[in-house]
């Protein structure tokens, strides 16, 4: 363990369980008061108040199990589809051609435009999102499984295997899988960063959850309207997305150096 | 060299098909109505006429936007075409302003680190790219705005002022986007920049450099630096497209009437005609721009081999 990877599971941790501990000590994200609309940071209101007086604290928290759970979700399809897609790119020469086609064709695309096409095609909500980020990180995970695929299959242990006798099929998602699998813990960690970014980024232009769902980018996208009375509706939000990408951020440098892996 | 170069446009004629077809594909796969998508839910069937109810085939739809006609844009009632090119100066002027500022800071900090090699330096180098890599571009944006214009007062935090009406007024308004733009992407290239002329170091070209006398920054500006411009050249032409295509957080921010803006608003009113067209224009770009890109360095290192 180096200490990258140390402050970066930390941090992230902490976030995590605030997440997951959130009904126990912070009151409803959704309740609005009119009446403490907008008050700076107190004893009662750790964060502040927004402009339809709900509680901030609440507010951030719930957020970030959202976009947690959303960026989690994301990563696992991604990460599984990419991998099968890779792995299954090496069974023959024309599948190959096609598949990794397809993936230079989706990669060429600009990725947030992607999402957004994708979203406004599918629908927003949280499984539009959930689907469309999925997509957008498809390609690059295929592609990299690819290349590592290509240098394992080289090896001699993989020659012996092809003479005892195992389907090709099997030595793909048995042997050349476990090789990978570094490559792939860090590559996962980097799109869970970057779902992180997109999904807030994508709230908060209004192509992502419902207006008054509390997520990261929801509240950013509020406080934008108020941000000369309202100093605290940006810092809380931006201060979580922030340590959040940087714990993740820290967490894939840490693993980098660790398995001395280039990207 | 020339049947290079014409291999290299060919297959990026290939994947520009490729890319038009995934798009088709997304397109005309609308799940629901296509009135419902376009207008809304509660808009009754009077609504529907007004747009093409069929879907095009896949070879007229192509043959429609080979000639960039895009549709009409479904509440500006203008082409998505003439909207597009409207607003396509204001983004390439902020793209290439964030660019400028994301090198100039990235190659200031990295050379320090890398020349001076002192524990400080290389401290500041960490803190700062690992910052520029966790901070989207719209937050930093509001963070900006906060220190700037609200507490100093000192730059606009919105609006957009023409050129022509107040040139001094256009730059500053450009200010803080290009600098939230520009922090964003520099990272990237902090990091691309300090791995290359770290490889760069270790070759016996700088060995020779560096027994001949020189100093140790003339040795990583003039030589280690100009052999790493390839990789930094290809990374600034991605860049600069992503910046251009990915700018919309920060435009909306700062109230700049650029493609950003246009894809926030589209959103808003549910406009997939200029959404689809941003997506291919932007992949055509991009396309185009990899493919330059290549071409650039294949000449060069031709050029380097003799």
């Amino acid at each position: 363990m180096n200490r990258k990877l140390i402050c970066g599971t930390a941090v992230l941790s902490l976030i995590i369980l605030s997440a997951f501990m959130s009904p126990f000590f912070s009151t409803d994200a959704l309740t609005v008061n009119i009446a403490e609309r907008l008050l700076p940071p107190s004893s009662l209101h750790l964060f502040g108040t927004d402009s339809l007086g709900r509680d901030l604290f609440s507010r951030v928290i719930a957020g970030s199990r959202i976009s947690l759970s959303i960026a989690l979700l994301v990563c696992i399809i991604s990460t599984a589809a990419g991998t099968a897609i890779g792995l299954l790119s090496r069974l023959g020469k024309n599948t190959d051609l096609i598949l990794m086609r397809m993936c230079d064709g989706m990669k060429a695309l600009p990725a947030s435009l992607l999402a957004v096409l994708l979203i406004l095609t599918l629908g927003g909500g949280r499984t539009g999102i959930v689907i469309s980020l999925a997509v957008v990180n498809i390609p690059q995970t295929a592609r990299l499984v690819r290349q590592r695929a290509v240098h394992i299959e080289k090896q001699t242990f993989v020659d012996v295997q092809r003479l005892m006798g195992y389907s090709e099929l099997r030595i793909l998602f048995t042997t050349v899988l476990r090789h990978v699998k570094s490559t792939l813990l860090i590559q996962s960690c980097f799109i869970f960063t970057s779902s992180i970014i997109a999904e807030a980024g994508l709230s908060f232009i209004g192509a992502g959850l419902e207006a008054g769902t509390p997520s990261w980018g929801n509240i950013l996208r509020e406080a934008k309207d108020v941000i000369y009375q309202a100093w605290w509706m940006i810092a809380f939000p931006a201060a979580f997305v922030f340590l959040t990408v940087l714990s993740l951020n820290l967490i894939s440098d840490g693993l980098r150096e660790r398995d001395s892996v280039k990207i | 060299m020339l049947r290079e170069c014409i291999g290299k446009l060919l297959s990026a004629v290939l994947l520009l098909l490729i890319v038009s077809l995934i798009v088709y594909c997304i397109v005309s796969i609308l799940p629901g109505e296509r009135s419902h998508i376009i207008f809304g839910d509660g808009v009754g069937e009077e609504s529907y006429a007004l747009i093409d109810s069929e879907v095009p085939s896949y070879t007229q739809w192509l043959g429609r936007v080979l000639r960039l006609d895009f549709g009409v844009s479904s509440f500006a009632s203008q082409s998505v075409s003439s909207l597009i090119a409207q607003r396509i100066p204001l983004s390439l002027t902020l793209a290439f302003f964030s660019l400028a500022f994301a090198f100039l800071f990235s190659s200031f900090i990295t050379g320090m680190a890398v020349i001076r090699k002192r524990k400080s330096a290389v401290l500041i180098y960490e803190t700062v790219s690992l910052i520029s890599l966790s901070l989207p571009s719209f937050v930093i944006s509001l963070l900006l705005i906060l220190l700037f214009s609200v507490k100093l007062g000192l730059l606009p935090s919105g609006g957009f002022v023409h050129f022509s009406q107040n040139p001094a007024a256009f730059f500053t308004s450009l200010i803080l986007p290009s600098l939230s733009l520009g922090f964003m992407h520099s990272g990237l290239f902090m990091r691309l920049l300090k791995s290359s002329l770290e490889r760069e170091m270790q070759l016996s070209y700088i060995t020779l450099a560096k027994a001949k006398g020189l100093r140790e920054s003339a040795v990583v500006i003039i030589h280690a630096g100009v052999n790493v411009l390839n990789e930094i050249l290809t990374l600034g032409f991605q860049s600069f497209i992503s910046l251009f295509t990915s700018g919309a957080a920060v435009e909306y921010i700062f109230s700049l009437p650029g493609i950003g803006a246009l894809t926030v608003s589209a959103i808003g009113r549910r406009d997939i005609n200029t959404v689809t067209a941003l997506v291919l224009i932007g992949a055509a770009l991009s396309i185009a721009a990899s493919t330059a890109a290549d071409i650039i360095t294949f000449s060069r290192t031709r050029k380097a081999l003799g």
